[in-house]
């Protein structure tokens, strides 16, 4: 073991922090008023080379590793860019383009990465459905093949980006009776006929994140748009949703550090019975609390990254742990956080009300804690 | 960075459980001269002594080491780190070359014990002096007196090294077993940790001649040091509790059928073991990670090891007592490992620096962060 990083990781995350404590976090506060998704911030993570560090330079990346990638993630969450614009960033980079980057035929690589990369297009991933969420297998979407397309019909839900993405990997049922086995995965183009998107939700957390439902009513896509082969759809998806349990939850802890560095501000200057609150111990006891959670955490999320940059495409154990852990074991010091700024944590300006909402999704999105249990207690 | 053990920090902890065994055994005492000598001879066959006195060493790998033992007993990791480990950090890292000679040698070929005396009943080390008293008693001498509690080892031990307040600051005093006016208590009855004593001394007019004498030091490094020491040790035996409750209870929870299935089938126990498994993984890397900082010059250093003792040691307080809970009646049994461990836990999140006091040190290392 060695927990070393190299000089270069280290400088590329202090400058992607002050990159985003400059162009992007101003930002956050007025696009999570309005629950409106800041699609320039989202272009100019794409002009930094964020959106595509670890896809090759030949298809608009940077060829970072995967734990460089990651701490790109945990810098920016750091930086107290907001949640939302950070989940779509996940739901883009991670759970569309990476898997068109793993699966897609060379056509489709040089068709949608460079472009995805730069946040010229931008991706989404349709997988849950209204009545199949975990459960994979029951998925009810269905892809015909007649000739040279398949016609799609049924319906996703909870998709990040759902109403934003140009394009859209859908995974359907291209063998009803196959079960798992009988999933294959699509890409569907915005404005293909048949193809719509509803209403973004309306959510407590990640406000700048759509999310939405997708809909396929006679949907024509060309053969060419399957990824992968027919019937691989599952083992895909599940390669998918370890990107959720590893580099999608990095920001959550670079919000711990943030909201460390705005608690110990706020308490410096805070002075109650004349003196400091910071020299209060029930105060500091919230700080060490969310000390002790941030650096707990941060060893397992970045783990997992470093499993995957060993050439493991799936770490199913090490994923779940650290989904489990930032899951269940956040939300007690973001309330912390909250708590530390009295009054002031329950009002937007002062940022922790709504890392408190934008955290709240993490025992939920991406499998929840009981799913992450199940998976776990499986394998032991 | 790596996140794999590599062969190297797997060695040491290879040759420790060829020494001192692997599997869990509960009930196993060394509160004894007979029973403790074999375990100290058995260690000082391992390469951990010669790297323990060293200035630098891979921290990871003797934290490795000191977690197999409290796999098979963290009674036998408590004894040996009070009787042996921590005593000959302290004589190698500020003794003499003439007192590490006489004193740190026996220690590190397992022919002797000794206990490091600071604790007593009414003070911490972080926010109140000694009132164990050292006065200078002619040219090459002092007299010692005061009481010191909670001593690890204090039982058994050979040798004795004892912090007294002098006027020039903190000091530590060697005393033999047979120093006139050193009265050693008998063993004091603990929740946990039965298999190795705990004691108290009275120090009546003790006479120290000044070449048994570390320091006096004008600051309280040899102090800090010592909490450092014994907190990775106390981290350390967390780790090995919770792995050893958590594979106990693996184990019954796979074999004992309820409603003709194991156990483990159902949510209630599986998803508890789940969860007891992150938390062991979660603690085991912050572990690692807060060793490995010990060598390196972050600010971070201090706070790290702190956030460590905390959740390493409360980890395995839950862990213990959620085991308990799924071994059921065979848990609460007594000369059950599990029970044991239940024991044992609680005294990791009072020993060191308490919990309360980690907390604060870490809020302010935090404080002084941003």
């Amino acid at each position: 073991m060695d927990f070393s990083i190299t000089e270069e990781q280290r400088v590329f995350m202090k400058q992607v922090v002050r990159f985003a404590e400059k162009e992007i976090a101003p930002r956050s506060e007025e696009f999570d008023l309005r629950a409106e998704f800041d699609v320039a911030s989202f272009r100019k993570l794409g002009d930094y080379g964020i959106l595509g560090l670890h896809f090759p330079e030949e298809l608009g990346g940077s060829g970072a590793d995967i734990l460089t990638t990651v701490m790109a993630g945990y810098a920016l969450g750091k930086a107290g860019v907001d949640g939302g614009l950070l989940l779509s960033y996940g739901a883009h980079t991670f759970l569309c383009a990476d898997t068109i980057y793993v699966h897609g035929t060379t056509r489709q690589k040089q068709k949608y990465l460079p472009k995805l990369a730069s946040g010229e297009l931008i991706g989404c991933m349709g997988l849950t459905e209204p009545s199949a969420g975990s459960d994979v297998a029951s998925l009810k979407t269905k892809a015909e093949k007649k000739g040279n397309h398949y016609i799609l019909n049924g319906s996703k839900t909870f998709i990040t980006n759902s109403s934003v993405a140009d394009v859209a990997l859908i995974y359907a049922k291209t063998d009803k009776d196959k079960g798992r086995d009988g999933i294959s995965c699509f890409i569907v183009e915005k404005g293909t006929p048949g193809f719509s998107a509803g209403k973004p939700f309306n959510k407590l957390g990640m406000r700048t994140s759509y999310t939405g439902e997708l809909f396929f009513d006679d949907c024509v896509i060309p053969a060419e748009n399957l990824v992968g082969r027919e019937g691989a759809g599952f083992s895909m998806a599940l390669q998918t949703v370890e990107w959720d349990r590893s580099a999608l939850l990095a920001p959550l802890v670079g919000f711990m550090e943030f909201a460390i560095k705005k608690s110990v501000q706020y308490a410096k200057q805070r002075k109650q019975f004349g003196r400091p609150i910071a020299e209060f111990q029930a105060i500091k006891h919230k700080l060490a609390e969310m000390k002790i959670f941030k650096e707990a955490a941060e060893n397992v999320v970045f783990r997992t990254a470093w499993c995957k940059d060993q050439g493991k495409s799936v770490n199913f154990m090490e994923a779940a742990v650290a989904k489990l852990f930032v899951g269940d074991w956040s939300l007690s010091p973001t309330n912390d956080a909250v708590m530390l700024h009295g009054g002031y944590g329950y009002c937007h300006e002062y940022q922790m009300e709504r890392i408190f909402r934008d955290v709240r999704v993490a025992p939920i999105g991406g499998g929840t804690s009981d799913i992450q249990k199940h998976v776990i207690s499986r394998m032991l | 960075m790596n996140y794999a053990i590599t062969e190297a920090q797997q060695a040491l902890r290879q040759e420790m459980e060829n020494a001192l065994g692997a599997s869990p055994a509960p009930g196993l005492s060394i509160s004894s001269r007979e029973k403790l000598l074999p375990s100290l001879k058995a260690l000082a066959e391992t390469s951990y002594a010669k790297t323990i006195v060293k200035e630098k060493y891979d921290r990871i790998s003797v934290m490795l080491a000191q977690k197999s033992m409290a796999v098979k007993s963290p009674s036998l990791a408590l004894g040996l780190m009070a009787g042996m480990t921590i005593p000959s950090r302290l004589l190698a890292a500020y003794a003499s070359e003439e007192l590490k000679k006489k004193y740190l040698s026996p220690l590190l070929e397992g022919c002797a014990s000794a206990a490091v005396a600071v604790s007593e009943a009414g003070m911490n080390i972080e926010n109140g002096s000694l009132t164990t008293s050292a006065t200078v008693a002619g040219e090459d001498a002092w007299t010692l007196q005061g009481t010191k509690n909670y001593v690890w080892n204090a039982p058994l031990a050979d040798f004795f090294l004892v912090a007294a307040e002098t006027e020039q600051g903190p000091a530590w005093f060697l005393l033999e077993r047979d120093t006139a006016g050193l009265e050693i208590g008998s063993a004091d009855e603990t929740l946990g940790f039965q298999g190795c004593a705990m004691g108290s001394l009275t120090i009546n007019n003790c006479q120290v001649d000044n070449d048994l004498v570390i320091g006096p030091c004008s600051n309280r490094n040899s102090l800090t040091a010592l909490r450092k020491w014994q907190n990775e040790a106390l981290i350390s035996i967390a780790l090995g509790l919770i792995e050893r409750c958590y594979i106990t209870a693996l184990s019954y929870a796979k074999q004992h059928k309820s409603g003709g299935r194991p156990i483990i089938s159902y949510q209630e126990i599986g998803f508890k073991l789940a969860e007891i498994m992150t938390l062991d993984q979660t603690a085991q890397l912050l572990a690692m990670k807060a060793s490995w900082a010990q060598e390196t010059n972050s600010r971070d250093t201090d706070a790290l090891l702190g956030c460590a003792k905390v959740f390493c040691c409360e980890a395995a307080e839950k862990t213990a007592s959620e085991c308990l809970q799924i071994m059921g009646g065979a848990g609460y049994v007594k000369d059950n490992l599990v029970a044991e461990s239940f024991q044992d836990a609680k005294y990791l999140t009072i020993a060191g620096v308490s919990s309360e006091i980690s907390r604060m040190m870490i809020a302010d290392a935090v404080l002084e962060m941003y």
